[in-house]
């Protein structure tokens, strides 16, 4: 029956402790006093031998120096009364055999020790005693007595089998005693088990466990009971905050879903606005056109009959009706960009810019002297490649345009990752700069630095960058020094090798 | 020198008979005086026994440091004494003198003890051994003694009754003695138990003393 110690009850547990620590106690105080015992009652058979012998060997000393043998047999049959004496001789002082005493009782014949001092000496079956036979201090002869142990292993036995009974029933008593005690010990330590258990299963932290007892048991109990108070008031802390929590959500679930309505609306209302936008442009076109082609039916018609000043008159209201023409163009161009489909593919960039320069620009270059650097090789970029054509070609121009005026245009066009994900590209030149409080005005529609005189347009082209890189998801911004140059750049994102990828962009706003 | 050379030619039988008598008459005459020496000495380690087994009143007469053991008379004893004589014995040396006995003296018939025999020597003796010679004049040694605390041994008939304290008596193999426990309170002497037991017979004041 092998079971490892820390597995058995605790109950069980102190009673074999309590009943294994009596075992030990009892036999080692047992085996003490039995060794005590055996040392005393030898010590005592010893001296009992020699007091007799003594007591013999001076009672027939004189009848030893008469050489008297029968007065010295009478005096060794008194020994007759002791039973355990079973051999007794007596030697004259050259050790020849004078008499002797066999007692009845000896079963067997003795073989006594070699001649010896006097004094006593213990064999397996005899204690044998020597005493000198002295007469006025001479010696005359000695004495030998043999004493059987028989009585002392009697004795022993006896001692032996009493041990082993009070050892037996001692481990009984310990046994009941400690069964009975045990319970002091375990039984606050069960409880608090059951207790432990009990709340584990059935959550309750508001349980306790009572305390009743001072000792340490008392002291886990108070930890225990600490502990529980701990966690209840942390389980309810945590009810709290996870209710308070749900409510938050449920808040921010409202806000989210008003969210999500007013951009709904809004992109319903961009949508309209955009619609009109466009529809107004396009509407306003032919109205427009009516006034330039009748203006310059009638100013052709009247050249004559009209004065310089009045003909001078009639030029600028052609001229208003051009430049009015001029922006409603702008204008509906850069409403398309908001309506129209926008197909995305991976454009090569640095094919797409030499593309835009070599198609639209080459008499500009040529005329300004100027010079067009292409930093090779440009990135590969997600996008929609007119729009981007546009936005090239506006910001291309833009640099060529405002150009100062005793110096050749030099533009270097380069593309960086920003990032993981998107592509910086760069338009630098060195032109005329813009001045650092009118940087946030540029991008505004219909919003010019300079009179039309200085510089012709309508101020809409970086409105339709801006719009166009808005609508890809990316940035447009300008860094500068007045008078030394600018630095235009945008932002979009990367292609990857492959051309079949096509990455859509996440849903800003609707696409038509 | 009998059985030397061959020439000499006396009979070889009549050689050893010659011897076998001389061994014969030698033996016989050697056994007689044997046997008593032997008595003797076993008289002797009896009496430096007797002195063993007997206690002296504290009070006695001069000498402290010795034990006199007087012989009177025809000694007998030869070197009988000679395996005792230096041995200590209470503490005390063992001192031997001979007195001659009244038998042995010119004034013999004389009413005055000590012209009989040295009476003062005889007085400072502790033991005083009476040999057989003197059995005539047992009473007046005995007399002369009777107030001193002298243990009285001889080897006559009646010397109990005549007040001494121990007697030899002849035995089977080995002298025995008696032992006088009157005389003995008389004298002042303690005699043992143990010497009492192995007497063949012990006077006391109940019993009739027996000749």
């Amino acid at each position: 029956m092998m079971i490892s110690a820390s597995n058995i009850a605790i109950k069980h547990k102190l009673v074999y402790f309590v009943m294994l620590i009596c075992v030990f106690v009892m036999l080692l105080a047992g085996g003490a006093l039995f060794v005590f015992i055996n040392y005393t009652y030898r010590s005592s058979m010893a001296q009992q031998i020699q007091a007799d012998a003594s007591m013999i060997a001076e009672n027939c000393n004189i009848a030893m120096a008469f050489r008297n043998k029968d007065d010295v047999k009478r005096t060794l049959l008194s020994l007759k009364s002791k039973p355990s004496v079973v051999l007794v001789e007596v030697y004259t002082e050259e050790w020849e055999l004078f008499e002797s005493y066999v007692s009845e009782k000896a079963d067997k014949t003795i073989s006594p020790p070699d001649r010896k001092e006097d004094g006593y000496y213990f064999d397996a079956d005899y204690l044998t005693a020597f005493q000198s036979i002295t007469l006025d201090g001479e010696r005359i002869g000695t004495l030998m007595m043999c004493s059987d142990m028989q009585s002392f292993y009697s004795f022993i036995r006896r001692v032996l089998a009493a041990t082993l009974c009070v050892l037996i029933a001692g481990l009984f008593l310990a046994y009941v005693l400690s069964a009975r005690f045990q319970h002091i010990i375990s039984a606050p330590i069960l409880r608090l088990a059951q207790a432990a258990r009990s709340i584990s299963q059935s959550k309750d932290f508001s349980v306790r466990v009572e305390r009743q007892s001072e000792d340490e048991i008392g002291q886990l109990i108070d930890s225990f009971n600490h502990m529980l108070e701990q966690i209840k008031r942390r389980d309810d802390a945590l009810l709290e905050a996870n209710q308070s929590l749900r409510q938050e959500v449920q808040q921010r679930k409202r806000a989210e879903k008003v969210l999500l309505e007013s951009e709904a609306k809004l992109q319903e209302s961009n949508k309209e606005l955009e619609d009109f936008a466009y529809v107004s442009s396009h509407d306003l076109r032919e109205p427009l056109r009516k006034i330039t082609s009748f203006g310059k039916l009638l100013a052709e018609s009247l050249r004559n009959k009209i004065n310089k000043d009045e003909r001078e008159n009639l030029e600028f209201v052609l001229e208003g009706t051009e430049l009015m023409r001029q922006m409603i163009e702008a204008l509906l161009s850069y409403s398309r960009i908001g309506t129209e489909k926008m197909g995305f593919s991976a454009v090569d960039l640095g094919k797409l810019v030499r593309g835009v320069i070599n198609t639209k620009f080459s008499d500009e270059i040529n005329k300004n002297a100027a010079r067009i650097e292409v930093r090779e090789p440009m990135h590969m970029v997600n996008c929609e490649e007119n729009q981007i054509r546009q936005l090239i070609w506006h910001l291309i121009s833009n640099a060529l345009k405002y150009k100062r005026i005793d110096t050749n245009p030099e533009i270097i066009i380069s593309s960086i990752m920003a990032n993981d994900s998107e592509v910086r590209v760069e338009v630098q030149d060195n032109g005329i700069g813009i001045k650092s409080e009118h940087l946030k005005n540029v991008f505004g529609i219909f919003k010019r630095l300079h009179l039309r005189n200085e510089y012709k347009g309508v101020g809409i082209g970086l409105a339709v960058c801006n719009r166009i890189i808005r609508k890809h998801g990316g940035n447009l911004g300008v860094s500068s020094t007045y008078g030394q140059g600018s630095t235009f750049w945008f932002t979009l994102p990367v292609a990857y090798k492959k051309q079949e990828d096509v990455m859509v962009l996440p849903n800003r706003e609707e696409t038509v | 020198m009998f059985f030397g050379a061959h020439e000499n030619r006396i009979p070889r039988i009549s050689q050893v008979l010659f011897c076998l008598v001389l061994c014969a008459v030698c033996a016989v005459a050697s056994d007689d005086v044997s046997a008593e020496n032997r008595e003797y000495k076993i008289k002797a380690a009896f009496i430096y026994n007797f002195i063993k087994a007997v206690e002296w009143p504290q009070e006695h007469i001069e000498d402290a440091n010795t034990i006199v053991i007087g012989i009177i008379g025809h000694n007998l004893f030869g070197d009988a004494f000679k395996p005792v004589e230096d041995k200590i014995v209470k503490d005390r040396h063992l001192v031997f003198r001979v007195f001659k006995g009244p038998s042995e003296n010119d004034n013999k018939d004389s009413d005055k003890q000590e012209e009989m025999f040295d009476v003062t020597g005889v007085r400072a003796c502790h033991v005083l051994f009476i040999c057989s010679s003197e059995v005539e004049y047992i009473d007046d040694i005995l007399d002369a003694v009777k107030e001193y605390p002298i243990l009285t041994v001889s080897e006559v008939d009646g010397f109990l009754a005549a007040g001494g304290v121990i007697n030899f008596v002849p035995g089977a193999d080995k002298p025995v003695f008696e032992v006088s426990l009157i005389a003995g309170r008389k004298t002042g002497l303690a005699i043992s138990s143990k010497l009492l037991r192995i007497a063949s017979r012990v006077i006391d004041e109940e019993s009739e003393p027996e000749k």
